[in-house]
């Protein structure tokens, strides 16, 4: 597996309001860097204001660092012409919390999926709605949603049909920032059913997208993930195979964010070390 | 601080390009004040030719224009022809009735406009929503012009109150209370027509934002802990919908001078009105261009006062 | 003894905009005692939200309800009228909601805000007001309260702003909090701490709190007691150690089986995939003949399609609306 997108020491700050008369500036990135491979399965964890949202941006060449190097396919992006970064961006698809926002009200679901092929200039009218009752079918959703306007599904469904979109143009990241945060644990669960489905070892790596799940759900990142990245206060502070993260974290933060996440099924006997 | 000096700046540029651009169109319009003299045949060519040079109409643009802004640092503004007097005294005269117009109208338009449109958000679909749109529309389709010769009409032939001007001839001898009140007599029909006039745009407007902010997260929150439904609607709908209606109140300082000059042509009030009128169609350039630049102060002044008025209202905004 | 308040065969309906109706809630009854924490367990679409909102009549205009009562000390909220349940609201009976991002109003101060429930439920001074204010944010924030009661609210994090919508919540120090869902947009590590300050409070001022939510670990050393709902119906009800180790509903099991917890850590190796409840969530506008859960139930049985399941006893007190366990007359309670 080799380095698909690469981050090294990313800075990215921000100002803030004045609190009491005093201007701050918040340090959202303080020299990050991180290694996505092909076909990897990576998790961020981190508290609210640990920064991965703003990792999540930058590495989705949605916001720009401060300094820093970002490099795809070792191409260092600060250097790519614009037009080839237009080429370049639908590969790394970004998946927000909030998907309601994300998708214009007046289309239908088919128009939703259509419109990155459309904006592309792929494929025809015919192929299109083909394509589009297939990733809903991918995602979990009946072909009769493709008439369906967005505002009329549920939370779940709308997330269910932001992934579809997002993998419509076969990206070969796809970056999920919290979202799958607030969502019923059996749709939560479906959700990551079907990222793992594309991120099956059986899938040959030109056709698997790297996935990266940002969240704050540690039990969630652990069942999901490979490898597993905690984040605190803009820094990486531990890194690391999911196994020895769960069994044997050393960053204060790490264990903090352990302790909150539900270490067993409920009535569970205690088990000496699991 | 700082975001004032530099709005405080970008005004004055504001002005000084306002006025190069007033004396251009104004100085390049054909003719001059003294064309009507030049037809005159009792009045000789030397004698207008040297009026000109004396008052240095033969002279390039550029140089006239350095002449009136040596004359703007003076206090003066130029210099009337008609009038034969400075410019600026006989402005500021015309300014003062024309600001109490306008300030009286704008203050009067919105009391009444910001009930009227919160009470449609409030009922909106009710009857009052309804009968405040459908006068709204009505309103708004009536020209101001009209408006004014029709309550004009009205006065003329009812007599409750004087048709013109500001005053009634003989008031100066009378006590203060008498003055006062043959003010307000004489102003309340070019402030109605003014109030009249901008209630469509601006009952609009108020409806429309609080009726948003009615349906925001807060509003429900604050329900459920108890708040009286008339304080929801004035101490937590009103000021969170404020933001785009303290923009519209800067601009409509603005639109109501632009309607008040017209509307104190026809009902004669002594204002900037008429009296840029009246210089337009003479040529007295100077004149001209004052009434030109007193606008675009007053245009400038709403917005901004608009600006500062959001920055000391919202939290939010931050002066970067 | 009497309980605080008395949910009994509450029906709630929408209109749709096309027409038509959803069923949010049927024939829900509850009961909540004096001091009492109950939890309401359920997912999206259950009527978790309706039924929270319901029992301050604070719901959205195209709602109906079709018969039922709320009774609170002897008076049933929902024939009030609205001055009179305005006086209710925030003073004996509080009810919070999820998103704290748009709870609080955007230009007012954070300790102003709180001040208007005093303000809008006592006549006390201004003075005396001011006191009280401080008094709560010291409670709830224990050094730093005055800078925050001084912030606005988007110089404040969501915790924090989560914290004054509780204060403003106890400031009349009323009997009963009803939470909707809180935490939900929350980090755990900040959940913890809002479940922790709502700990002390029930504590501290005997406060009965009615929790609603779709996390079963936030209830675990929390509630006294949990109430599951699925399609706008009571399934099942219970102490919360019984309800969460050993449920007795087939959509308690198979909900609460979804949860991943770090001991079920794939690792990658194992690629097994998180248990799903299988098909969707039940179209709420339908009239269901037989039980909601039947067609995604793996114990289904003929019966289920049938008729809807009446309660029985499920031991320890608890009860559960399921045919495998029997059924018995009139579980009137």
């Amino acid at each position: 597996m080799d380095a698909l997108l690469c981050a090294e020491n990313l800075v990215k700050q921000y100002s803030s309001g004045k609190i009491a008369g005093v201007r701050g500036t918040v340090r959202a990135l303080d020299g990050v860097s991180l290694t996505i491979e092909s076909g990897a399965r990576l998790a961020i964890v981190g508290a609210s204001g640990s920064g991965k949202s703003t990792l999540a941006l930058c590495l989705a060449c949605v916001e720009k660092p401060d300094s820093g190097l970002l490099r795809f396919e070792n191409r260092d992006l600060s250097q790519v012409p614009s037009r080839e970064l237009r080429g370049i961006r639908p590969q790394i698809q970004l998946v927000f919390q909030d998907s309601a926002s994300a998708f214009n009200p007046r289309f239908t679901v088919q128009q939703v999926l259509e419109e990155p092929w459309i904006l592309q200039k792929k494929l025809t009218a015919r192929e299109r709605r083909d394509e589009a009752e297939r990733l809903l079918l991918r995602v979990g959703l009946p072909a009769t949603f493709l008439s369906r306007m967005t505002l009329e599904m549920s939370g779940g469904q709308r997330q269910r049909l932001a992934v579809a979109r997002a993998l419509a143009l076969g990206p070969k990241v796809l970056i999920l920032d919290e979202a799958l945060s607030a969502l019923d644990y059996s749709v939560q669960a479906q959700i990551a059913n079907l990222l793992m489905d594309a991120t099956d070892a059986a899938i040959p790596i030109a056709e698997r997208p790297a996935v990266v799940l940002i969240t704050h759900d540690f039990a969630m990142a652990a069942r999901f993930a490979n490898e597993i990245v905690v984040m605190e206060r803009g820094r990486i502070v531990e890194r690391g195979p999911t196994k020895k993260i769960v069994e044997a974290p050393e960053h204060s933060q790490t264990r903090e964010l352990l302790a909150c996440a539900p270490a067993r099924a409920f009535g569970a006997p205690d088990r000496a070390a699991f | 601080m700082r975001y004032l000096a530099r709005r405080l700046a970008h005004a004055l540029l504001l002005l000084g390009g306002a006025s190069v651009l007033a004396f251009l169109f104004t100085a390049l319009a054909p003719g001059n004040y003294f064309d009507e003299m030049r037809l005159n045949p009792q009045i000789s060519q030397e004698t207008v030719a040297a009026l000109k040079a004396h008052y240095d109409l033969d002279k390039p643009l550029a140089a006239r224009y350095a002449v009136w802004l040596k004359s703007l640092a003076h206090g003066e503004m130029g210099y009337s022809f008609a009038y034969n007097s400075p410019v600026a005294p006989l402005l500021w005269v015309r300014v003062r009735n024309t600001l109490l117009l306008t300030m009286t109208a704008t203050l009067l338009a919105w009391c009444i406009a910001l009930p009227l449109g919160v009470l449609s958000a409030e009922y909106s679909g009710r009857w009052m929503d309804r009968l405040v749109t459908g006068a709204s529309a009505i309103l708004l389709v009536i020209p101001d012009i009209a408006l004014a010769l029709g309550f004009l009409m009205v006065v003329v032939r009812t007599r409750w109150l004087p048709a013109g001007g500001m005053v009634s001839a003989g008031a100066e001898g009378l006590p203060i209370a008498a003055q006062l009140w043959d003010l307000l007599r004489h102003m309340f029909l070019p402030v109605a027509i003014l109030v009249l006039s901008a209630q469509p745009l601006l009952v609009r407007h108020v409806r429309s934002a609080v009726a948003e902010t009615l349906g925001e997260g807060f509003m429900r929150a604050a329900e459920a802990h108890g708040i009286s439904k008339k304080r929801l609607l004035w101490r937590y709908a009103l000021p969170a919908a404020a933001n785009p209606l303290i923009s519209l109140f800067g601009f409509s300082i603005g639109a109501l001078l632009s309607g008040s000059l017209l509307i104190e042509i026809v009902t004669s009030w002594p204002g900037v009105g008429p009296f840029l009128l009246e210089a337009i169609l003479a040529r007295d350039l100077f004149v001209v261009i004052g009434g030109v630049l007193f606008s675009t102060v007053f245009l400038i002044a709403g917005n901004l006062i608009a600006d500062v008025l959001l920055l000391w209202a919202d939290p939010r905004i931050q002066t970067e | 003894m009497e309980p605080l308040l008395d949910v009994q065969a509450l029906n709630v309906r929408y209109h749709q905009q096309g027409g038509g109706h959803v069923f949010a809630l049927r024939d829900v009854c509850l009961q909540i005692g004096a001091g009492e924490v109950v939890g309401v367990l359920g997912e999206s679409g259950s009527g978790k939200s309706t039924l929270a909102a319901a029992m301050l009549a604070i719901l959205p205009p195209n709602a109906t309800i079709d018969g039922g009562a709320v009774v609170w000390q002897g008076t049933n909220l929902l024939k009030l009228t609205s001055e009179e349940i305005e006086r209710l609201r925030g003073n004996r009976v509080s009810l919070i909601f999820q998103e704290p991002a748009t709870a609080l109003h955007p230009t007012m101060r954070a300790g102003a805000q709180i001040e208007e429930v005093l303000r809008a439920h006592s006549n006390e001074s201004k003075e005396a007001r001011r006191q009280k204010v401080q008094e709560l944010l010291e409670l709830i924030f224990a050094d730093d309260g005055q800078r925050i009661g001084a912030a606005y609210p988007h110089q404040l994090s969501g915790g924090q702003r989560q914290r004054i919508v509780i204060a403003q919540a106890i400031a009349c120090n009323p009997g009963l909090l009803i939470a909707d869902e809180p935490t939900a947009s929350l980090d755990p590590v900040t959940q913890r701490e809002i479940i922790g300050v709502l700990k002390a409070l029930r504590q501290k001022r005997d406060l009965a709190i009615l929790f609603v939510t779709h996390s079963a670990e936030l209830l675990e050393n929390f509630a006294d007691r949990i109430v599951v709902m699925y399609a706008g119906r009571i399934i099942e009800e219970g102490g919360t150690q019984e309800v969460l180790r050993s449920p007795k509903h087939p959509y308690t099991q198979a909900m609460l089986n979804c949860r991943p917890t770090l001991e079920r850590s794939g690792a990658g190796q194992s690629d097994s995939r998180i248990p799903v409840i299988p098909g969707d969530a039940p179209e709420m506008s339908l009239d269901f003949a037989g039980c909601a859960f039947e067609s995604r139930c793996g114990e289904r049985m003929k019966i289920c399609g049938e008729r809807m399941p009446q309660f029985s006893e499920s031991g320890n007190g608890g009860r559960v609306r399921c045919f495998k366990f029997g059924e018995q007359e009139s579980m009137g309670r």
